[in-house]
């Protein structure tokens, strides 16, 4: 299946991009997502770590969906990341 | 001596013009270090209970952290001390900027200053030396005009700690404001300088303040600088401020929204959260960065408004809080109506976080019909109307019509006006700062039971659980401990004079490694313990002796989720903040009916024995 996943600011700025087609097995559940994003950004040690230890949100239009969600095709996800100004 | 303190305090009577050096032993800084820490020891010495706030027998300490002024990085900080005139408690308010570093090299390591001028004055210390002089012709100045003025007839590089119109007029959100921007918000001590017609104190100092072991403070300052090239995060911080996640905040619960009644994705939208991100400001407005005395992180930013509605040219970067407070819980997506409300505070010496918060209770008001349009000055103080934002907090500032009430705090407004006490959020009088509970559930005890209610920069867990995933986070069992740990670790750390970004580099006992290199102590882990709990106990007892009881402290029940939030990442919440407290007050040594803390308790901290005489005869 193919998702488009939208990286909410400042997570845009550390990933280097806004927005991404990923393509996943079908039946791939958001922790999947996450282990193919902490690869796909392994150069980027806090943020690999954050998908790691899924220190996101995920939000799918106004709702927020847990991290094991199982996804599906076509979806647009958008990936918060989880902090605050103190404790980013 | 061997290094981080002088030695001295300045001690100045404004009702006799007398100002007196006194000196302090080692054993003062080894068991209260400096900051709010030697603060605390000092004020439960020379004040009495039961005086006016806004009296002459209200004492105002400005007193830098313990490593402040020694060149060790972060640790450009100042404290102000006084009994607060919103709580009627302990006031403790932290800045940072070059004020606190100037103070030091003038000679000393607190300025307190008690009685009150008959007419407005300034204090002015210049290489341990202390003159008080007329401030008549300042009366009145804002904290940029009144800067440059106080610069002009001392000292072109002097510092300044200095009220605006706002303290002037003794409003009770009136902050203590350096280099131009920087505040000593929180509590109320721009009015108590108001109150003994102090405009300012202003210092230049070209002394060095020793340092026992600078070889090992440099090694400290390397490992630093290492850590901050490996750290994606600490550019980011640098590159956005604390407003790089000012969107992720609006909408992931930790933002109060709509006076904290509201949900952040469905009230103010993924493109309110964008609006106001650090990130999104920046390429537009950002002219040059600004950080605090040696602070390698230096997460401020000037900002410029070319062509703007409220404001053109230079302001600052609002700080998180402030977004917060003039964006998400007022559902205000007008990013330049923000800078507008900012400039304002600034200006005037006002603390953002609770002039925003009462403003949230005006709306709330409003809505509900408990204020009408005619009482609010003819504004349409609707949710996210950016005009009548920025027009009430001029009202505020200016102390014009209901401005004159709202200056006052939302909590003294509701009790003047007589109605709208149902939608205050606030513990003691003070309103709670832009971290919510329901996400990071220790906030309610920090809120709720630091000395000062209602701070999001004392310890706690609150920040660590809003990292931490559902539903570990809510079970208050066992949270006693490192509830302790953490809030004694940050009693160390402010008191020190660091600030609290430091631990962003991930650097271990940061605090602890210099305070051993800059005084040459042997500081280890249970004296960060044991001094972080007497520095506690210390501020804490100071609002025992005024007669307060745990009682006293109320959290708002809608701030821990009663009733819980229908909608968004907190849908559902309840936080049981009686047992956090019940496991805090356990592991610290407090009953939980007196608050008062054990004998064998205090004992052991030492240093406290006319506390021990106050408390059990
Ligand atoms: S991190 Fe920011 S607030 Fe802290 S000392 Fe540096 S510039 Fe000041």
């Amino acid at each position: 299946m193919k998702i488009q996943v939208k990286f909410f600011v400042p997570l845009n700025i550390q990933v280097g991009t806004n927005q991404l087609e990923i393509e996943l097995p079908d039946g791939a559940t958001g922790r999947d997502l996450l282990r193919y994003l902490a690869d796909r950004f392994s150069e980027n040690q806090s943020v690999r770590r954050r998908f790691l230890g899924g220190r996101v949100l995920f939000l799918v239009g106004k709702e927020f969906i847990s991290l094991d969600s199982p996804l599906q095709d076509q979806m647009t996800l958008v990936i918060l990341p989880q902090g605050s100004c103190c404790h980013p | 001596m061997k290094g981080g303190y002088v030695g001295k305090i300045l001690v100045v009577d404004l009702s006799n013009n007398s100002t007196e050096v006194q000196e302090l032993p080692e054993e003062m800084y080894r068991n209260f270090l400096g900051g709010y820490g030697l603060g605390a020891r000092i004020l439960y010495s020379m004040m009495k209970p039961g005086i006016d706030p806004l009296g002459p027998d209200n004492i105002i300490g400005f007193v830098p952290g313990l490593l402040t002024g020694t060149g060790a990085p972060f640790t450009g900080r100042y404290m102000v001390v006084c009994k607060s005139p919103v709580t009627g408690g302990w006031n403790d308010a932290n800045s940072g900027g070059f004020f606190g570093p100037e103070l030091k090299k003038a000679g000393f390591d607190g300025v307190f200053i008690k009685g009150a001028a008959k007419e407005p004055v300034y204090l002015w210390i210049h290489d341990g030396k202390a003159e008080i002089r007329s401030a008549k012709h300042l009366w009145g100045l804002d904290s940029e005009a009144g800067r440059e003025a106080l610069r002009k007839e001392t000292d072109p590089e002097a510092q300044e700690a200095m009220i605006g119109p706002a303290g002037e007029a003794l409003s009770y959100m009136a902050a203590v404001m350096n280099d131009k921007h920087r505040a000593a918000g929180r509590g109320g001590a721009g009015a108590v300088m108001g109150s003994k017609k102090l405009k300012a104190v202003v210092v230049r100092g070209t002394d060095e303040v020793p340092v026992a072991y600078p070889e090992r403070l440099k090694e400290v300052q390397r490992a630093l600088s290492a850590a901050m090239k490996n750290s994606d995060l600490a550019k980011l911080f640098h590159e956005h401020g604390t407003g790089a996640f000012n969107g992720p905040s609006a909408l992931s619960g930790d933002t109060p929204v709509k006076n904290w009644a509201g949900v952040g994705i469905i009230d103010f939208g993924e493109d309110g959260a964008n609006a106001i991100a650090g990130p999104t400001l920046d390429p537009k407005y950002k002219v040059k960065p600004y950080g605090c005395a040696n602070c390698p992180l230096v997460c401020g930013a000037h900002y410029e408004v070319k062509d703007g509605k409220w404001i053109k040219g230079m302001t600052e970067r609002p700080e998180y809080e402030t977004a917060a407070s003039f964006g998400t819980l007022l559902l205000n997506k007008d990013a330049e109506a923000i800078f507008a409300c900012n400039d304002i505070c600034n200006r005037y010496g006002l603390d953002t976080i609770s002039t925003g918060m009462t403003i949230a209770w005006a709306m709330e008001c409003y809505e509900k019909g408990i204020l009408t349009k005619e009482e609010l000055n003819g504004l349409d103080l609707k949710w996210g109307n950016a005009e009548a934002i920025v027009e009430l907090t001029k009202a505020i500032a200016e102390q014009k019509g209901i401005g004159k009430v709202l200056a006052k705090g939302s909590a003294k407004a509701a009790d003047e006006l007589g109605k709208g006490h149902e939608c205050l959020i606030t513990v003691k009088g003070i309103e709670l700062p832009m971290h919510d509970p329901r996400l990071s559930p220790g906030y309610a005890r920090t809120y709720q039971f630091d000395p000062t209610p209602g701070r999001h920069v004392k310890g706690g867990l609150g920040g660590m659980q809003l990292l931490m995933p559902s539903p570990a986070k809510y079970i208050p069992e066992g949270t006693g401990f490192l509830d302790v740990l953490l809030t004694t670790g940050s009693e160390v750390e402010s008191s020190a004079g660091l600030c609290m970004f430091s631990g962003f580099l991930g650097m271990q006992n940061l605090a602890q490694r210099l305070i051993e290199a800059v005084t040459g102590w042997n500081f280890k882990g249970q004296d960060v313990l044991r001094t972080g709990a007497r520095i506690l106990n210390m501020r804490h007892v100071f609002n025992l002796r005024e007669g307060f009881t745990p009682k006293d402290f109320v959290i708002p029940p809608r701030a821990i989720g009663v009733p819980p939030l229908q909608a968004g990442p907190t849908a559902g919440i309840t936080i049981n903040a009686q047992r956090l407290a019940e496991n805090f007050f356990h592991f610290i040594g407090w009953d939980m009916e007196t608050g008062k803390p054990s004998k064998y308790s205090l004992e052991h901290l030492g240093s406290m024995d006319d506390v021990i005489k106050d408390l059990y005869g």
